[in-house]
């Protein structure tokens, strides 16, 4: 039968693809091995893989696992949405690593499966996110809190005291996001009482509707004087509703991360400072901190559960300074 | 008069999909292999064995990654096995990921509010959890067919097509679970709820949801293979008109067609709750092209009179299982996307050619 011999046809390619892309991975896994020290395997999951943030994460994760000899595997969809990242996680813990980091992206739904990681022995550590229970070993995420007053501070310097200022955030959901917006908020009621808050949009993951959004809120009041975003999304679409609406340099912009986009924009005058989380370090200690739980090197009670790493506020006077360098995010080491 | 065959019985044996009575063994071996969902249970069977032999430790074939795997097919299973009534039908739905979502929510908030008052909920104490859980359920469930009936409303009554209907209906359904849940996921949902039946399983063997996505596909089976409902609902999937004028009620079929989709898409927002513990407001983005990639990759045709519920199944297989198997195998998970697509163009080419052959 004709369609017989089609579909056997096209098995021969199916697998001849699978097998070739099969191929592809061993470049992912860190080589690093010392005569001494015996390799261990530790995977990395992480949802909304394309982002700068996640890829700077990366690079310091790797660097990790080269120094601490740890066979790295990452892995993670691309989407932001923590239902394709649970199916990624289940399906690498198949491969039973030893020590798992993980970005959740969802406080509730990992809790089951690090609990299970946890109970057969994987010492798990998350990052940037944080879960509803504390279920792992560490969390270490940017104290968002914090970054935000540094935020509000430099947009407070920037505008002079006083004026309107629009926060723009992902949705009330996600608490790493919203801690960001609070914080600002929190410094600019508290240190600058002539600067006066619109309401917060949550435009989520669109970049149109962000754009609309700040679009909108310059129609809506031709005394705007600065606007605050707090993920890179948003950040990009406000700086393309300030310069379309002619008013660069006049609507100042402070945006949380420092993807290469919003660096060169900062340079040329569009945003005002960008602050600058650390995903390196966040990559960096997990991975050497999960190695050591594996190795006996720590234990787990010995661990404080939460880490934060250093964030920098970078400005157009010290962009490019060397030691900033490292910490701005790249899209590839 | 109702009781005279639709098509004429020369076709019968010709014309695969369409159920028809008892037939020998060798009538039903020719049918089956005359079916798409068999050539693709084929090719699934082909990556299960390549993926089993070329990951390290042939960590594929390890159990707890079947169990997972069923458990994660089990959501877009539910909904390609509505999708194949919508399909056989010649219509289409693109509002059932709003559909789940909206359920997921007032479902989840049915509960959060019937299970112990704010303190008690806030602190992990659900003093009526049970009935809590049964409520909402229940509320799941009639939220999921009124929005169906409500698609149905506009298809049969207004004469717009479908696509635009739930087109809309999307969008709707999107912006009120953003309204009733002010764009939060639902907070406190019982863990209980996840841990004795989203994750649980049947004698440490078959995970619950899966159990119960099996039992709907049994029963969406027979209704679609051994019962005139089935059979008209193929009909006026092949030729409206000339099932109206068999004296067939379309609209009032089609009308039931999209409750059961939104019961079907009702049951799923019940299991997401209970797999994740949480609703996904975030998500469900792609729901309704994977339910209907599903569904067509197992033999039912887009335009209508074929129909296939093992070939939904079967369908709603294939992506999960690539998935996982490219992860396993240490492939980043975007190629995924990739060869879903090529084997959608494919199983769709296969069910053209032997069409045409046919006729």
């Amino acid at each position: 039968m004709k369609t017989r011999s089609l579909i056997s046809q096209l098995l021969a390619p199916a697998m001849g693809l699978i097998l070739v892309t099969g191929a592809v991975p061993q470049a992912m896994h860190a080589q690093a091995r010392s005569a001494a020290v015996s390799s261990i395997n530790v995977a990395f999951v992480i949802d909304d893989g394309a982002d700068p943030f996640y890829l700077t994460m990366k690079c310091g994760a790797f660097a990790a696992a080269k120094a601490s000899t740890v066979n790295l595997t990452w892995q993670g969809p691309a989407a932001i949405d923590f239902q394709p990242e649970l199916q990624t996680l289940n399906a690498v813990m198949q491969r039973h690593p030893q020590g798992l980091v993980l970005a959740p992206f969802d406080p509730n739904a990992f809790i089951q499966p690090v609990k299970q990681a946890m109970k057969a022995g994987i010492p798990v550590v998350t990052v940037d996110g944080s879960l509803s229970a504390k279920v792992e070993v560490q969390n270490i995420r940017t104290n968002n809190i914090a970054a935000g007053k540094l935020a509000a501070d430099a947009l407070a310097k920037a505008i002079g005291g006083q004026g309107k200022v629009l926060i723009v955030a992902l949705s009330p959901g996600v608490v790493a996001n919203t801690e960001r917006a609070t914080g600002f908020a929190n410094e600019i009621k508290a240190k600058y009482p002539k600067i006066s808050l619109l309401p917060i949009q949550f435009p989520g993951g669109d970049s149109n509707k962000a754009s609309q959004d700040v679009s909108a809120a310059i129609q809506a009041h031709s005394d705007l004087k600065g606007v605050y975003t707090t993920y890179a999304i948003a950040s990009n679409a406000a700086a393309s509703a300030i310069l379309a609406a002619g008013k660069r340099g006049q609507i100042k912009l402070v945006a949380y991360d420092a993807d290469p986009n919003e660096v060169r924009q900062l340079k040329s005058g569009t945003f005002d400072a960008l602050v600058v989380q650390n995903p390196y370090q966040e990559g960096f200690d997990s991975v050497t901190l999960v190695a050591k739980l594996v190795r006996h090197q720590i234990s787990a009670g010995a661990v404080k559960y939460q880490a934060y790493p250093t964030s920098y506020i970078a400005t157009r006077e010290n962009i490019n300074a060397p030691w900033l360098q490292k910490y701005l995010y790249k899209v590839s080491c | 008069m109702t009781d005279r065959p639709i098509l004429p019985l020369a076709s019968q044996e010709d014309t695969p999909g369409i159920p028809r009575g008892r037939y020998g063994v060798p009538g039903l071996a020719k049918h089956i292999l005359g079916t798409t969902g068999f050539w693709m249970g084929l090719v699934i069977l082909a990556l299960i064995a390549i993926f089993s032999a070329f990951t390290p430790d042939h960590a594929f074939f390890q159990l707890s990654n079947f169990q997972d795997m069923a458990l994660d097919v089990t959501e877009t299973m539910v909904l390609a096995l509505g999708m194949t009534f919508i399909l056989g039908a010649g219509e289409l739905d693109l509002s059932i990921g709003a559909n789940l979502l909206l359920s997921s929510v007032l479902a989840g908030q049915t509960i959060v509010h019937l299970a112990g008052n704010t303190a008690q909920v806030a602190s992990g104490a659900y003093p009526h959890e049970g009935p809590a859980i049964a409520v909402g359920t229940v509320v799941g469930i009639v939220s999921g067919m009124v929005f169906g009936a409500v698609n149905g409303i506009l298809v049969t009554m207004l004469r717009i097509s479908s696509f635009i209907v739930t087109l809309g209906t999307m969008g709707i359904g999107l912006g009120i679970s953003y309204v009733v849940s002010n764009g939060v996921n639902v907070a406190y949902i019982p863990l209980d709820l996840q841990l004795n039946f989203g994750v649980n399983r049947l004698g440490n063997l078959i995970p619950l949801p899966t159990l119960v996505v099996l039992t709907i596909a049994a029963v969406l089976w027979y209704v679609l293979f051994a019962t005139r409902f089935g059979l008209r609902t193929l009909a006026i999937g092949s030729s409206r008109e000339a099932s109206v004028r068999a004296g067939i009620h379309t609209r009032r079929h089609v009308f039931i067609l999209f409750v059961l989709m939104g019961a079907m898409a009702g049951v799923d927002g019940m299991l997401d709750l209970a797999r994740f513990g949480t609703t996904n407001i975030g998500g469900h983005q792609t729901d309704a092209l994977g339910a209907i990639a599903a569904t067509v990759i197992g033999g039912t045709s887009l335009f209508g009179g074929v129909a296939s519920i093992g070939g939904a199944m079967i369908g709603s297989l294939l992506p999960t299982v690539l998935g996982t198997g490219l992860v396993i195998l240490g492939v980043a998970t975007f190629y995924q996307l990739i060869v879903v697509g090529i084997i959608l163009i494919i199983a769709v080419y296969i069910d053209q050619r032997r069409r045409n052959r046919l006729n």
